[in-house]
This record gives structure tokens, C-alpha cells and sequence, in this order.
């Protein structure tokens, strides 16, 4: 079964690349289409030198319009097929997925003709500003989602993974069709797209599939350019807003640098993720202190973001105190390091790590979404799975020492309105 | 459909057997998972002078017991479990409250272990429930007065999410009356309430009294897990007391509630009696017909009244299959109240009356089975389906109930959903606004 954490892959003739995982006996068949192309890459230099600008949001503004097609919405077009499409946009990634029980290959066929065909007019985009006009006011509700957006603004000025992925109700009112047709033109090409599918499938078949649904050339991808032309000036920051919540929800995180060129990204998040445990994670000595005084409560979770030309390690929830637990996370770094890193804790922390990581083999959904994330990054799952493995604790002390210092730190907090409690 | 049907039948079915009095394990063999899921349930009726007990007791108990006596001690002895979990839940089902561990671990040679860590996970999690850690004939103190604040705030943090905290607020208008209005996480004042004593007692009486429902779904054999929860709780001296299948609601009174708040988004929802639960012959038809209506990118609130007439962000209806009711949930422009609520019951009424083509059903079959089969790649779907089957007094498996939902035809559908009436309709809405 340990096979299953293992794709199979294949690189077409025009630069696709096909994924796969074999789940014998799963009801379950999911297939995902993923562009390497999200929020961050607003700003990009075309194959023929000419800088372009776009709109913050029309990644994810595109990738509502994809599924309009000439001969109607493609969304609608899974339902005789008995699938469930979606999509998602992240900082930079965008993905087009559906799962289903029966006809998959009918359901694939769809999915790779759609995204390559969409027909977009001034009315359709027009219509989807109200749409998406509402999405920005619904997100702008949820007090997790603008304490990521809100973190990131303040540790990443200097970068654009600091714009919301949504972009604003004036950012999206200057996207047209000739944007989206630019975008998807640049960045919808065999070379900058990965086709992940995992359940009971026939490889061969997905393989000849996409070689007859794809195009069979791209251009050259688009270089990007991820300054914003503001300045970081170090740690640590906080900062915050009111909003109707019952208690303060917040963000805290850690600056990274760009991950050297030949250096593995997914070694990075295991060195990252290791060294949260160990300061933060639920058996820390520091989680139990602030979890019996109620700072923290189960929902506290770490995680690290990687991104061209960055990272982050950041961990929030929500609790009465937010600024006790970012101090308490500082001071603790710096005791461990003081006094020594146990090499008895971080052994048994990479042995739950890893097990953690295997839970995905009994998701397809989760095994394509992280294989495709692995795979922009020049990896897969097996990879991750590997550098858990063999991950060493001098690395992720290296880590603490370079990244998890006062300067490179951050605090974003939603606080409840007006001062009151509700 | 005959792809459909021989596929089903290599599907092995749960078993249900009670292994000490009152105590029942659903097990399903299932190889193809990388993780096994265990489940110990506390299931008993909703009554406002226990709920908050049941609310905060998972969590207390989570914190360690008397051979790991704090959280650090549970964390780490999981941690060497290969990061195996035991979660804390607390749900409600119609007039039922179960609480208690959702619990899994990894597939041990996967990991590379040679352990039983099924047979540990099982351990451990049975000895948090039945050997807490006391102190004078109670709870100890802290951990309770700790435990106390972080039920208020999972209480008062029901605001956060204003889309379910709406269908929540329709469910309490809805049931008033019954216990299914109860919040599962009971009141503040109820758990403000609460002592080391209180809470030990009432834990002494669900080991002895409460019907218990174990789950596990993952490679082992029944013998060997039937054994370990066996051992576990064989020592507990059971004289259960029954719990009665939940009725369904048929009476609630009509109207509109209309409360603000500070949101930028306005949220209608509007909730249906049926009289069909999951114990009813028509309860596939109300699936499928719901699926229609309102459940799925093929249904005529995501159709119309979503993407044709954007008088919605979003617009879903589902089934609550123990207390039989049917509930519409929307985020609207608050200006849009009216339009996008007639237009709802619009859509509603043209189902009920078989105005919908044969295209749309076999999508809201489709639709309907998806979700079904979905669940059996899910044994935390499973486990739910389980407890759910069990409030409402259903003795059909997933299985049966796929092959059910295959059968309906157009008649049954229009006329399950004829049976739904509107009873409740509840608009949050922002401060701000107007008026009108």
C-alpha cells in the first residue's frame, strides 16, 4: 500500500505533465488540472519583452470565467456525468477539479477541453464582477481570512504575495476580457501545467486522454515579478482590526528568505514544520502552559507557506491573548535554542510528522491537491515523505537560528468591535 | 444501473453487535484504507440539565487521566502512536446528544511499525474515558474551571461563521419546544454551572447507565476488535438505560425572524417540516427531490436562482433526516430579501409539482448516489451515518439506501417534496442598513 504514496508520471510531448495514483477499491475517482499561476503573479514580462500589469484578483477572477464556455457553463456540463466540478485560486496555484463515483473519463474529457476553451465577453465579465463583488464581501466577513491576508501585508510589504487573492471591488472593475485573454494565454500552456488523478483509473488511458484534449504547444511561460517596490523594515510588527468576533482570531508567523536555487522546498517546510512542534506543537511544554491558561485552546494549528521568492512559518486560532501567545512563541524559541534542542523529542515528533503526512493516501482529493503543489516546486509526495525520514535535527535548529528570530516575526489580530466582548 | 448494482454487493456491511450490555460496536472491515478509525460514543437524549456536562466532559477527559496526567502526557503517548489522534466531539442528532473520541491512527506497517497501534489507540483512548484523573471525588479543579472557559467560548464563537450560525438560529426557532432546540453545547449559564463534583458524578453515570456506540472501520478483524474494547470496558458495571428512536417534528409554529448584526452580507434561511425521517419509506425520495431543489451545482437554487438570477452568493437546501425537516440556506444582498425568498419557494413549489424534466432527476440521482458512495471512502462519514441511522430509528445500510435512491421515480420525488411547509423564515442582516 506504501506503493500508493508513489505516482505514476509521464511527460507528454508538449510539456504536461500526467500524475497519477492507483486506491484499489475507492468509490471515489478525482482528476485536477492545475496551472502554475495565482495571485502572486500579477506582473510578468511576455515571450516577446513586453511588461505587463494585471488587476490584483483576476487569477481567481479567471478562474470563475474558465468554466464559461460558447456553448454554455461548463459547471453544468458535469451534472449529466454525475461529477461535482469546483476550483480553487491560491497565492500560486489555480486548479480546476472534479471528483466523481461513475464515467470518469467522460468527466476528464470535459474538464481538459473546458479550461482550454473559454470564451469570454464584456457581458459575461461584466456579470461576474457583481458575483465575485459579492465573494469579496462574504471573505471580508470571515475574520481567518483577513487575518491571513492581514498577516502577510505586514511581514510581506516588499512582496505581492501580500494582495489578496480576491483582489478589491475596484481592482477586479479594471479586469476585461483582453486581461483574462492575456493571462490565460500566457500561463494556461502545457509547459506551466500538471494533470494530477488519483482512484481505481487506468493510467494509459488518463495519459491518452490528455494527449488528445490538450494543446499540443504553448508558448514560452511568462517570467514573473514579485516586487512590489515597498520595503520590509523588520520585526517584529503588529498590527490588527476590529471586526464582530467573540474573541481576538490572529495570525502570528515568521518570516522566510527565498529558497536557494538546488535546495528542496519540501525539505524546508519539514525543517519548518518540525521546528513548530517542538517550540509550539500540541506536546511542547510551551502548548501545555498556554492551553492551561487558556490562551490557546485545540485549534492552534502551524503551518509553513512557500512561495516564489519566500516563505512563511506562521500558526494562530483564536484566544483572549494573542499577544501573550507571539511573545510566549519568541521566548520559547530562544530558551530551546539556549538550552539545546532534544534529539529524543524530535525523533519521536518526525515519527508523528510522518504519519500525519500518510493520512493523505486515504484522500484523492488530498493526495492530487499536495502532489501538484510538490511538483511546481520539482517534487512530489514521496519526496515530503522521504524528508521526514531522513530530516536531521541540525537542520531544523538551523532553521530556528535563521528564521525564528524577533526580526523576522509578525503579528496580525482581529480583535472584537468596540473593545467589547460579545 | 447494473454496473451500479454488482459494484455495491462486493461492498462488505457493517456489523452491529452488542459486545457488553448497552454497549454496541459498528464495524466495518474495509482494506483499502491507509488509517483505521475508532469511535466511542456516549449517546443519550438532549436534556437542558446534562447537555452542558456532555459538552465539556471529551474535552476534560482528553486532558489526561490517571497514568498521563496532563495534556503534554497524552500528546506525547500519540505522538509515538505515529501521530494518531483522539478528537473530542460533541454532536447532536435530532433530540440525541453523543459525545465522546473520533479517533484514528495509521496503518502500523505503513509507518514501518511492527505495533499494534489499533489495539494501543483503543487503550489509550478507552482508559481517557473510564480512568480519569481525580481528586477528592472529583474532577480535578483547574482542568475543569480551564475546560469551562473554552466551552464559553466555543459557545460564543458560534457568531464567527454567520452561515451556519443562521441555520443554527432557523434550527432552534424551527424546534422550539423540543429538546432538538437545544444547542448541543448547551448555555453559558450551564456551563458556568459546572463543578469537579457535578461532572464526576455524571461521568460515573453515563459508564454505568449510557447506551454506548463503538465504531471502527479500517483492516482489523472483528475478533481482534471486538476484544480490545471489550477489555477495555468489560470492568464497568452496566446496567444501561434505552434510548428511543427521535420522532419527527410535524408541528412548529409559522413565522419570520429578522435579526442584525454587523455583516455585509445578508443570510435568509427558511426551514420546512416534511414528517419524513430516515425511517420512512419516502426518505430516498426526500433526497432525491432535495437534490433537485436545492443540494448540488445540478439543483434549481444553484441553476436559477444562483447563476441564472444572481439573487444569490450561495443558495443550498439539505435534509435533517432524524427530525424530518428541510432547510434553505442563502447569503443574499439584504436589499434582495423578498425576491430572492419568493423565488426560492418559486423553485420549491415547481418540483413539488413534477415540473422539472427527466434530465434533472437522473442529475439529482446522480448527485444523491455521488454523495453516497463518497461517504463509503469516508469511515468518519461512516461513523456519522451510523449515529444518525441510529436517532432515527433506520435500520437501512448505505448500501440499501443507494440502491433505494436509484429507484425513485419522478412521482415520488414531487411528492415527497409536496409534503414540505414552511414554518420558519430567519434573515440576519447587517446593523447599517435601512430599514424597508
Amino acid at each position: 500500500m506504501i506503493d500508493r504514496a508513489v505516482s505514476r508520471r509521464h511527460t507528454l510531448a508538449s510539456g504536461l505533465t500526467v500524475c497519477q495514483f492507483t486506491m484499489p477499491g475507492f468509490h471515489q475517482k478525482y482528476a485536477q488540472y492545475t496551472t502554475h499561476f495565482g495571485a502572486v503573479d500579477e506582473v510578468f514580462i511576455t515571450e516577446d519583452g513586453v511588461r505587463q500589469v494585471t488587476p490584483a484578483g483576476v487569477a481567481h477572477f479567471l478562474e470563475h470565467k474558465v468554466f464559461e464556455q460558447k456553448e454554455g457553463n461548463a459547471l453544468q456540463m458535469f451534472a449529466p456525468l454525475g461529477a461535482s466540478p469546483n476550483a480553487f485560486t491560491s497565492q500560486t496555484i489555480t486548479a480546476y477539479h472534479f471528483e466523481c463515483t461513475d464515467r470518469f473519463y467522460e468527466s476528464l474529457e470535459l474538464l481538459l477541453t473546458f479550461v482550454n476553451n473559454p470564451y469570454f465577453t464584456e457581458e459575461n465579465v461584466k456579470k461576474e464582477r457583481g458575483i465575485i463583488g459579492q465573494e469579496i464581501g462574504m471573505v471580508n466577513d470571515n475574520p481567518a481570512w483577513r487575518a491571513y491576508t492581514g498577516l502577510f501585508s505586514v511581514l510581506f510589504p516588499d512582496h505581492r504575495i501580500s494582495t489578496s487573492v480576491i483582489g478589491t471591488v475596484e481592482s477586479i472593475g479594471r479586469i476585461t476580457p483582453d486581461t483574462l485573454r492575456l493571462c490565460h494565454g500566457n500561463f494556461y500552456s502545457p509547459g506551466n501545467m500538471v494533470l494530477t488523478v488519483a482512484g481505481d483509473v487506468d493510467f494509459e488511458k488518463v495519459c491518452r486522454i490528455a494527449e488528445e484534449r490538450t494543446p499540443k504547444k504553448g508558448p514560452a511561460v511568462a517570467r514573473r515579478s514579485y516586487e512590489t517596490g515597498e520595503a520590509f523594515r523588520g520585526g517584529p510588527v503588529r498590527d490588527g482590526m476590529e471586526m464582530a468576533v467573540s474573541q481576538p482570531v490572529y495570525l502570528l508567523g515568521f518570516r522566510d528568505r527565498e529558497i536557494p536555487a538546488g535546495c528542496s522546498p519540501r525539505r524546508r517546510e519539514a525543517a519548518a514544520t518540525l521546528a513548530a512542534e517542538l517550540v509550539c506543537g500540541p506536546s511542547s511544554p510551551l502548548f501545555s502552559k498556554l492551553y492551561g491558561e487558556n490562551y490557546v485552546t485545540r485549534d492552534f494549528e502551524t503551518e509553513y507557506v512557500s512561495f516564489p521568492g519566500g516563505g512563511a512559518l506562521v500558526a494562530g486560532g483564536e484566544g483572549r491573548d494573542p499577544e501573550r501567545v507571539f511573545d510566549a512563541v519568541l521566548e520559547e524559541t530562544k530558551r530551546q535554542l539556549a538550552e539545546g534542542l532534544s534529539e529524543e523529542r524530535f525523533t519521536r515528533l518526525a515519527r508523528a510528522a510522518l504519519g500525519k503526512r500518510l493520512r493523505l493516501l486515504d484522500s484523492p482529493e488530498g493526495l492530487c491537491v499536495a502532489e501538484a503543489e510538490a511538483f511546481f516546486d520539482g517534487e512530489s509526495i514521496a519526496d515530503t515523505l522521504s524528508h521526514y525520514r531522513t530530516l536531521r535535527l541540525t537542520e531544523v535548529e538551523a532553521f530556528m537560528k535563521e528564521v525564528m528570530r524577533p526580526e523576522n516575526a509578525g503579528l496580525y489580530q482581529i480583535t472584537p468591535a468596540g473593545g467589547q466582548r460579545a | 444501473m447494473c454496473l451500479i448494482e454488482e459494484r455495491v454487493t462486493i461492498m462488505s456491511e457493517m456489523i452491529r453487535q452488542e459486545i457488553l450490555p448497552g454497549i454496541f460496536l459498528n464495524y466495518l472491515r474495509a482494506e483499502r484504507f491507509a488509517n483505521n478509525v475508532i469511535s466511542i460514543q456516549f449517546a443519550c437524549p438532549l436534556q437542558e440539565d446534562r447537555v452542558s456536562s456532555l459538552a465539556v466532559l471529551p474535552h476534560l477527559l482528553r486532558r489526561g487521566n490517571d497514568r498521563f496526567p496532563d495534556l503534554k502526557g497524552v500528546e506525547e503517548a500519540l505522538d509515538r502512536l505515529y501521530g494518531a489522534r483522539i478528537e473530542p466531539y460533541v454532536r447532536k442528532k435530532g433530540d440525541h446528544q453523543y459525545a465522546g473520541f473520533v479517533c484514528d491512527t495509521v496503518d502500523g506497517g505503513l509507518a514501518g511499525s511492527t505495533d499494534d497501534l489499533t489495539g494501543q489507540l483503543i487503550a489509550l483512548a478507552s482508559a481517557l474515558l473510564t480512568q480519569p484523573l481525580t481528586e477528592n471525588g472529583g474532577f480535578c479543579p483547574s482542568y475543569v474551571e480551564e475546560e469551562k472557559v473554552n466551552l464559553c467560548e466555543r459557545i460564543t464563537a458560534r457568531i464567527n461563521d454567520k452561515r451556519s450560525y443562521a441555520v443554527r438560529r432557523l434550527n432552534e426557532l424551527i424546534c422550539e419546544g423540543h429538546p432538538a432546540a437545544i444547542d448541543e453545547l448547551g448555555t453559558l449559564e450551564g456551563a458556568r454551572a459546572l463543578t469537579p463534583q457535578g461532572l464526576y458524578r455524571t461521568l460515573l453515570m453515563l459508564l454505568t447507565e449510557c447506551p454506548m456506540e463503538l465504531f471502527y472501520c479500517g483492516g482489523a478483524h472483528f475478533a481482534d476488535i471486538s476484544r480490545h474494547f471489550t477489555d477495555a470496558f468489560s470492568p464497568l458495571r452496566r446496567r444501561p438505560a434505552p434510548l428511543a428512536p427521535c420522532m419527527p417534528l410535524l408541528e412548529a409554529e409559522e413565522r419570520t425572524v429578522e435579526e442584525r448584526m454587523d455583516v455585509t452580507q445578508g443570510k435568509l434561511a427558511m426551514g420546512f417540516l416534511t414528517g419524513i425521517t430516515a425511517a420512512d419509506r419516502d426518505y430516498p425520495a426526500l433526497m432525491v427531490a432535495n437534490a433537485l431543489f436545492g443540494a448540488g451545482t445540478t439543483s434549481r437554487l444553484f441553476l436559477k436562482v444562483r447563476e441564472e438570477l444572481s439573487l444569490c452568493y450561495y443558495a443550498s437546501s439539505s435534509v435533517n433526516k432524524v427530525k424530518g425537516l428541510l432547510t434553505v440556506s442563502s447569503g443574499i444582498d439584504p436589499k434582495d430579501f423578498k425576491t430572492a425568498k419568493e423565488e426560492i419557494l418559486r423553485q420549491l413549489s415547481e418540483v413539488a409539482a413534477s415540473r422539472f424534466t427527466e434530465e434533472e432527476l437522473e442529475n439529482a440521482r446522480l448527485t444523491v448516489r455521488g454523495a453516497l458512495e463518497g461517504a463509503e471512502d469516508s469511515p468518519v462519514q461512516l461513523e456519522d451515518f451510523a449515529l444518525g441511522q441510529r436517532s432515527s430509528g433506520s435500520e437501512m445500510s448505505l448500501q440499501g439506501l443507494i440502491r433505494a435512491v436509484n429507484a425513485v421515480s419522478a412521482k415520488d420525488a414531487a411528492a415527497a417534496l409536496s409534503k414540505a411547509t414552511l414554518k420558519t423564515v430567519y434573515f440576519l442582516r447587517g446593523k447599517e442598513e435601512n430599514h424597508d
